[in-house]
């Protein structure tokens, strides 16, 4: 950012202060530029130690209005909530709920197939013993023993997966809220 | 470290530095930025905090390169003040450190 450029900023931050005190405002910063680049700093290096003029132009409101604008959290109007929360339901509807619903089934199948996975002994097994399998015992035996164990690993992970999938769909439903009442998501 | 614990403290080194010998703006960004990691930019919506409040008065005085440069002065109202900011800190990081010790000694 160029010197220019970060007086512009803070200025049209500024516009809410008379001319007169936002002169004054911007004072300070030019001749802080002035003596740096006497000082043979760069311009780069001085805009970089200034800082965000963001937070500089909330710092110079906030005294200016006689408050910290922080505390000022803005209450919306139930009208407008109605609205924002149309339009978040809109959106979810839209883009939200399809890849949503994808994932689940995902899941869920997944979740199927472990459980196929650590029940198939059972069916193998008996099967064999009872000679309606073509393979002969200890055959079902192992392979049944190595879907058992691949099972129960895919149901653990699943654990995990489940549970991120969850808490993450939990998060977005408080964001939501959050922005239905105008909170910074912050 | 946290915004609004920094702000006091550095509207307390303003003041002692300040004290110590009258600066302008840049000079006091300096000496502050030296030792504290800060966005320097921020120190002057503190100044002129201070100066609104009364704590530090300004003046204009020529320099030997460019234009004038507006140097800061602390007031005896902010004398007063420096010192009562002097004295709570004394107390806050007194028992801040005893809770250091503490703390770390457990984990010894």
């Amino acid at each position: 950012m160029s010197r220019n450029e970060f007086l512009q900023t803070l200025n049209s931050l500024l516009h809410e202060v008379p001319e007169m005190e936002r002169r004054e405002m911007l004072y300070d910063y030019e001749e802080h530029f002035q003596i740096g680049l006497e000082n043979g700093k760069q311009m780069k290096e001085l805009t970089e130690e200034l800082g965000d003029p963001y937070t500089i132009a909330r710092d110079l409101l906030s005294d200016y209005h006689g408050t910290s604008i922080d505390l000022k959290i803005k209450k919306r109007g139930v009208g407008k909530k109605i609205w924002i929360g149309f339009g978040l339901f809109l959106f979810n509807a839209l883009f939200i709920v399809a890849p949503l619903a994808a994932i689940f089934a995902v899941l869920v199948s997944i979740w199927v197939v472990a459980l196929v996975f650590t029940l198939s002994p059972i069916v193998l097994i008996t099967s064999s013993v009872l000679g309606y399998s073509y393979e002969s015992l200890s055959v079902n035996f192992f392979v049944s023993l190595s879907l058992f164990s691949i099972g129960m690993l895919l149901g653990v992970g699943m654990l995990y997966v489940t549970k991120f999938f969850f808490i993450t769909i939990k998060n977005y439903g408080k964001f939501n809220a959050k922005v239905i009442r105008g909170e910074q998501a912050a | 470290m946290n915004v609004q614990f920094k702000k006091g403290v550095l509207e307390l080194c303003v003041l002692l530095l300040i004290s110590k010998k009258d600066q302008y703006g840049y000079e006091l960004a300096q000496n502050i930025s030296n030792k504290i990691e800060v966005a320097e930019g921020t120190l002057y919506p503190l100044l002129r905090r201070l100066t609104k409040e009364e704590y530090v008065t300004t003046y204009l005085a020529e320099s030997t390169e460019g234009p004038p440069r507006k140097y800061y002065s602390i007031t005896q109202k902010g004398l007063i003040y420096m010192n009562e900011l002097v004295l709570e800190w004394k107390q806050f990081s007194t028992a801040v450190s005893q809770f250091i010790e503490e703390g770390t000694k457990i984990n010894e």
